[in-house]
């Protein structure tokens, strides 16, 4: 075995030889490779039984071996290196991250133009740089997938507001016309170049508003009404209200517009400033002639 | 090939040249193969070692010193030690495989052959001052792989009586070569 002491110049030799020759066991053998791993006098004697007993190599005869033998040994040394030069280029296909990573890009273009001797240092540094280039890679995906969760609530948001514009255009979009054809009532009865008195028919106690339309000298009281909700088991009566008279019935007001016949008598009284009113009575109207039900609107008329 | 081409083969199979170790394994793998079928004697076992053989020689082949050992020992060195490394571990599978196995060899050419016999003339001058059965025991160690115990049985001599035979003989031996 290797001991710390160096044998005696004879035994090496002796040693030695044994060695080249072949003859010393496994120990032994293995013992006498450590020595002259680390003992020059070893490794030289070693040597030079080497060279000395060279010459019988000459009985070596020839044998070509077959030839599944190399393709073994390329198997075993190069196989690695195979899979390793095939390696890089399917990882940098199946990490189609690497597009756009232009620090990487330059990263790798010095590390196939240094030579072996940078090689390794090439190979951590860009290693490095990797990392880093896939940690901010990393990160920006994260905010992205951020960025686009907001958006899809925005979207969301945004459709619901354009759903609400649509309902409020309709809404608009029906007052418009409503307002237009009043409008147009009032156009209409501007363009006959006589005064029109129109009343407001209304009440702070209820929903109930009716527009009221008379042209001086006319024999018609056009009644509209604008808003509040219809009884089907009741109906509008209006009424005229002479200061210190008697309120008098004109009639009954339909749901929408309704034209009301005037006595001249009634429509002087009106021009003269009577207040119109309407009540909510039995179908048919009051069958006494005074209001029995609630007045749900009044007015006094203007002069347009 | 001569030795300075095998020379450079080593040398830019030590650069991991492939191309070059390819031709290395074209110039040298019979020579080596036939060291480890003599030694190993079995067809299995020597491909299987001529395999870990040209594995070492590829990565060892930046230890060999040209001027120190002519590239051809240096290779027949690497091939013998395995050989010998794996019969050493597992005692040997074939007894007297000489009868059972064919050795089948190429014709060396002409010119080897000279040189070989050339070679073989300093050292044959060297066994002949030794015992004929000494001379043949040295050979036989040497070229088949034999251990102490193996010569002493195929003689029939005791054990330490051969190693002293042996000692005696390769002290000679240095002797002679030193000086011749």
């Amino acid at each position: 075995m290797a001991k710390t002491a160096t044998p005696l110049p004879e035994d090496l030799e002796v040693l030695a030889a044994e060695h080249v020759l072949g003859v010393s066991t496994r120990e032994e053998r293995i013992a006498f490779e450590q020595l002259a791993a680390s003992v020059t006098d070893a490794a030289d004697a070693k040597l030079a039984w080497e060279n000395r007993l060279a010459d019988l190599n000459a009985d070596y005869a020839p044998i070509v071996p077959p030839a599944s033998v190399k393709a073994e040994i390329d198997k075993r040394l190069f196989a690695s290196t195979a899979v390793a030069s095939v390696a890089p280029s399917g990882w940098w296909n199946a990490v189609g991250l690497w597009r756009g990573l232009t620090g990487v890009a330059t990263a790798v273009a010095i590390f196939f133009g240094v030579s072996n001797a940078d090689l390794t240092q090439k190979l951590e540094t860009s290693g490095g740089e990797l990392a880093a280039a896939l940690d901010t890679k990393t990160q920006a995906e994260e905010t992205l997938a951020a960025f686009e969760q907001e958006l899809a609530a925005r979207g969301q948001q945004l459709s619901e507001l354009e759903s609400k514009l649509v309902e409020n255009t309709n809404q608009l979009g029906s007052a418009q016309s409503e307002l237009a054809s009043v409008k147009s009532e009032l156009d209409e009865a501007l363009k006959a170049e006589t005064p029109v008195l129109v009343v407001s028919l209304e009440s702070g106690d209820t929903d109930y508003r009716f527009l009221a339309v008379h042209e001086e000298g006319s024999d018609k009281v056009r009644m509209t009404l604008v808003s509040g909700a219809v009884d089907d088991g009741k109906d509008f009566e209006l009424w005229l209200v002479e200061p210190e008279k008697q309120t008098v019935s004109l009639g009954i007001v339909d749901a929408g517009k309704t034209a009301i016949e005037l006595t001249p008598e009634f429509a002087k009284i009106l021009e003269a400033g009577g207040l119109l009113a309407v009540s909510l009575e039995q179908k048919g109207g009051s069958p006494t002639g005074v209001a029995q039900g609630p007045v749900i609107a009044v007015g006094a008329p203007n002069a347009l | 090939m001569s030795e300075i081409d095998i020379e450079n083969l080593i040398a830019k199979t030590a650069l991991s040249n492939r191309s070059a170790f390819d031709s290395l394994y074209q110039a040298s793998s019979p020579k080596l193969f036939a060291v480890v079928m003599r030694i190993l004697k079995n067809r299995e076992l020597a491909e299987d070692a001529l395999q870990e053989v040209f594995v070492k020689i590829w990565q060892k082949a930046d230890s060999y010193r040209a001027g120190q050992q002519a590239p051809m020992s240096w290779l027949v060195t690497i091939a013998r030690n395995h050989s010998i490394d794996v019969i050493r571990a597992n005692k040997r599978k074939f007894e007297d495989i000489e009868e059972q196995y064919d050795l089948k060899t190429d014709d060396p050419d002409p010119e080897q052959n000279a040189i070989n016999s050339a070679e073989r003339n300093r050292i044959d001058n060297c066994l002949e001052e030794l015992e004929p059965q000494k001379a043949e025991a040295v050979v036989a160690a040497y070229i088949e792989g034999y251990s102490y115990q193996e010569l002493a049985d195929r003689y029939t001599i005791p054990l330490n009586t051969m190693r002293t035979w042996l000692r005696r003989s390769l002290l000679s031996l240095k002797d002679c070569l030193d000086n011749g």
